[in-house]
C-alpha cells in the first residue's frame, strides 16, 4: 500500500527510482525477477504511471519534466501579461464610465479571472490555467481596491491589505499556489504591523520605524507550521516557513546594525548585540534544523540569512577600519570558513543518515 | 480549502469588500451635508491620467505651514498634546532615541481655512499658484473643529497626518528644538463623476493652461466626514 500522504508526483519520482535501481541491481548481477514478475511489475507501474500522468498531470519522464518547466514559466509570463492587459484595460475605459459603471469594472476584474480559475481547473488536469488566472485574479482584486478607494474617495487605510489578505488566502489554497500563499502572509504580515503601530497612536505607514512590529507576525508566520502541519497542501508549511524566515531575518539584520530602533531595554549598543545573536541563532538554527528535518526550502533559506548576516556584521564591524583590500580578503576568508562549517553539517547529515 | 467553498468564499470576499465601502459611501451621501465649500482651481487642479489611462481627477492642494511659523495655531503644543504627542519627551538628551520611540506622525483632524484673499505671509511664484487652502487646527474631533470655525462654507475637515521633528540645534544651544507640520490629507485626489466630466474639460481643457483659476468645484462632505465633488462652475460665477 502506497504511502497515502504521498502526492502524484511524489509517486511517480518514487516508481521512477525503483524502476532505474532494479536495473542497476539486475546489470550489477545482485539481484534478479523472475520473467514473470519483472512482466508483473513493469506492467503495473506502466499502467501506473500513464494514470498518474493522465489523470493527476505527473511528470513522469524527463521529458515531461523539461515541459513543465516551460509550462511553469508560461505561466508566470502569461500571469504577468494578462494581469497588465486587465489592468490597462480597466484604465483605458473606466473615466468613460458613469461611476457605478467604474465600480461594476473594478468588480469585475477580480471575478471574471477567478470564475476562469475555477473553470480551468475543473477542466484540466494540469493545474497551470488554473494558477494562471487565480493570479491573474488577485492582481485583480487589488486593482478592484485601488478603484474602490479612488472612486468613493476614502482615505488610505490597511484594511485595505487586510482584504488582500484574506482574498489571497483563500485562493492560495484553493488553487495550491505558493505565490500567492507568499503575497497573502506578506499582506498580513503588513497588516498587523501597521495595526500593531496604530496602537501606539502613530501613523499606520510608519510602522518600519518600529521594526518588532513586523517581528510578531514573522514569527508566528514562521512557527505556524508547527501547529497546523499542511498535510494535504504540498509545499504550503515551506512556504510558511521561508516567508517567516526572510521577513524575521531581515528585520533583525537591521536592528543588528541600528539599535536605536529596538524597543529592548538594552541601550542602543545592547540592543544591536542582542539582535545579532538573535540572527545568527535563527540563521543558523534555520540551516541546522532544515538540514535535519530535509527542508530543502527552509536550508536554502537559512544559508541566505547567514550570508546576509555576515555580510551586514562584517559592514557594520569592520568596513570603516580596514582597507578595502584587507576587507574582501577578510570576507573571502569568512566564506571559506563557511565552506569548512557546512562541509562538516554535510558529513554529520550523510553520518546519521 | 478545496473545490467548492475556497471559490464560493473567494467570490463572497470580493462581494463584500465592495459592498461594506459602498454602504459607508451611501450613508455618508444621505442627509444634510455637514460642510460645503468651493475650491478653485488653485486648490482643487485637474489630474489627468496617463496616456492609457483616460480619468480625470482632482488633486487637493494646501499649505505646508511649518508649526513655526506665524499663525499657525494649530501646531502649538497645547494642540499637539491634545493629538497625542508629548512635547517634553522631544527635548531630552537623548532625543533622536527618544523620537525614534514615540511615533513622529499621527493621524489627525485637520481644519482647512478657504482664504478670501492671499495673506500676507504668501510669496507669490511666477510659474504657479499658491493655494489658498490653509490648515488652522488640528484635533481628535471632527465636529468640534467645525464648531471652533463657525463657518461651514469656507472650511472643511479632513483626515490628515501631522508630523513632529527636531530642528539643527543651535550651537550653544543644551537642548533640541522641535516643531510640528501638516503633512497632508486624505484622500488628497477626489473622483470626479462622470456627469461633471464635460463641465470641467470645457472649463479647463488640456492643451490650453490658464494663468488664472478658470473654474470652482464645490466639495460636499457627508456626515462620516469624506467628500465629494457635488459642483463645477466657472471661476467667480456659480
Amino acid at each position: 500500500m502506497p504511502d497515502p500522504s504521498l502526492t502524484p508526483q511524489a509517486r511517480a519520482d518514487q516508481v521512477r527510482a525503483f524502476q532505474a535501481e532494479l536495473a542497476a541491481l539486475d546489470a550489477e548481477g545482485v539481484a534478479t525477477l523472475a520473467a514473470d514478475q519483472r512482466a508483473a511489475v513493469e506492467a503495473h507501474h506502466r499502467e501506473l504511471l500513464t494514470r498518474l500522468a493522465r489523470e493527476q498531470g505527473a511528470d513522469t519522464s524527463e521529458s515531461l519534466q523539461q515541459l513543465s518547466i516551460g509550462l511553469r514559466l508560461a505561466t508566470l509570463i502569461g500571469g504577468l501579461a494578462l494581469t497588465a492587459a486587465v489592468v490597462f484595460f480597466v484604465f483605458q475605459f473606466w473615466g468613460t464610465l458613469p461611476t457605478a459603471g467604474q465600480l461594476a469594472l473594478g468588480v469585475a476584474a477580480p471575478l471574471v479571472p477567478l470564475l476562469l480559475a475555477e473553470f480551468a481547473v475543473r477542466r484540466e488536469r494540469t493545474v497551470y490555467l488554473g494558477h494562471l488566472f487565480a493570479v491573474v485574479a488577485s492582481a485583480g482584486f487589488l486593482l478592484n481596491l485601488v478603484l474602490l478607494q479612488r472612486t468613493l474617495n476614502l482615505p488610505d487605510s490597511p484594511h485595505f491589505v487586510l482584504a488582500f489578505c484574506f482574498f489571497a488566502l483563500v485562493l492560495a489554497y484553493r488553487f495550491g499556489n505558493r505565490i500567492i500563499l507568499a503575497a497573502g502572509l506578506l499582506a498580513a504580515m503588513y497588516w498587523v504591523a501597521s495595526s500593531l503601530y496604530s496602537l501606539t497612536g502613530g501613523w499606520y505607514l510608519d510602522f518600519p520605524m518600529l521594526p518588532e512590529t513586523i517581528l510578531v507576525p514573522g514569527l508566528l508566520v514562521l512557527l505556524l507550521p508547527s501547529i497546523l502541519p499542511h498535510e494535504r497542501q504540498p509545499g504550503f508549511s515551506e512556504a510558511y516557513r521561508v516567508v517567516g524566515l526572510l521577513v524575521v531575518g531581515l528585520v533583525v539584520a537591521v536592528l543588528s546594525v541600528d539599535g536605536s530602533l529596538t524597543l529592548l531595554p538594552f541601550g542602543q549598543r545592547g540592543g544591536e548585540i542582542a539582535y545579532t545573536l538573535a540572527g545568527f541563532t535563527l540563521a543558523i538554527g534555520a540551516l541546522v534544523v532544515g538540514v535535519r528535518r530535509e527542508w530543502r526550502h527552509t536550508t536554502t533559506a537559512g544559508t541566505a540569512l547567514t550570508i546576509l548576516m555576515i555580510m551586514v556584521k562584517a559592514v557594520d564591524w569592520w568596513w570603516t577600519l580596514m582597507p578595502a583590500w584587507l576587507f574582501f580578503l577578510v570576507l573571502g576568508a569568512l566564506a571559506l570558513a563557511s565552506i569548512a562549517g557546512l562541509k562538516r553539517l554535510r558529513d554529520l547529515a550523510v553520518g546519521s543518515a | 480549502m478545496t473545490g467548492r467553498p475556497g471559490w464560493l468564499a473567494a467570490i463572497l470576499l470580493v462581494v463584500a469588500t465592495n459592498l461594506v465601502p459602498l454602504g459607508l459611501w451611501y450613508w455618508n451621501s444621505r442627509g444634510e451635508p455637514v460642510a460645503t465649500a468651493d475650491l478653485t482651481e488653485r486648490e482643487a487642479s485637474v489630474e489627468r491620467g496617463a496616456e492609457a489611462d483616460q480619468s480625470i481627477r482632482l488633486r487637493l492642494q494646501h499649505r505646508h505651514w511649518d508649526g513655526h511659523e506665524p499663525g499657525a495655531i494649530w501646531a502649538d503644543s497645547a494642540r499637539l498634546v491634545a493629538v497625542g504627542f508629548r512635547p517634553r519627551q522631544f527635548s531630552g538628551e537623548e532625543e533622536f532615541l527618544t523620537l525614534r520611540r514615540h511615533p513622529l506622525r499621527r493621524p489627525v483632524w485637520v481644519l482647512l481655512r478657504m482664504e478670501e484673499e492671499p495673506g500676507s505671509m504668501m510669496v507669490e511664484d511666477a510659474n504657479r499658484f499658491l493655494p489658498r487652502l490653509v490648515p488652522v487646527a488640528v484635533g481628535t474631533d471632527p465636529e468640534a473643529l467645525y464648531r471652533e470655525s463657525g463657518d461651514r462654507s469656507r472650511h472643511l475637515v479632513m483626515r490628515g497626518t501631522v508630523g513632529v521633528y527636531t530642528t539643527t540645534r543651535p550651537p550653544g544651544d543644551s537642548l533640541p528644538t522641535w516643531n510640528a507640520s501638516l503633512r497632508g490629507v486624505t484622500p488628497n485626489t477626489l473622483h470626479v463623476p462622470r456627469s461633471l466630466v464635460p463641465a470641467l474639460e470645457r472649463l479647463a481643457p488640456a492643451d490650453r493652461p490658464g494663468d488664472q483659476p478658470r473654474y470652482q468645484v464645490r466639495i460636499t462632505m457627508g456626515r462620516l466626514h469624506l467628500p465629494r465633488v457635488t459642483g463645477v462652475f466657472p471661476a467667480n460665477q456659480q
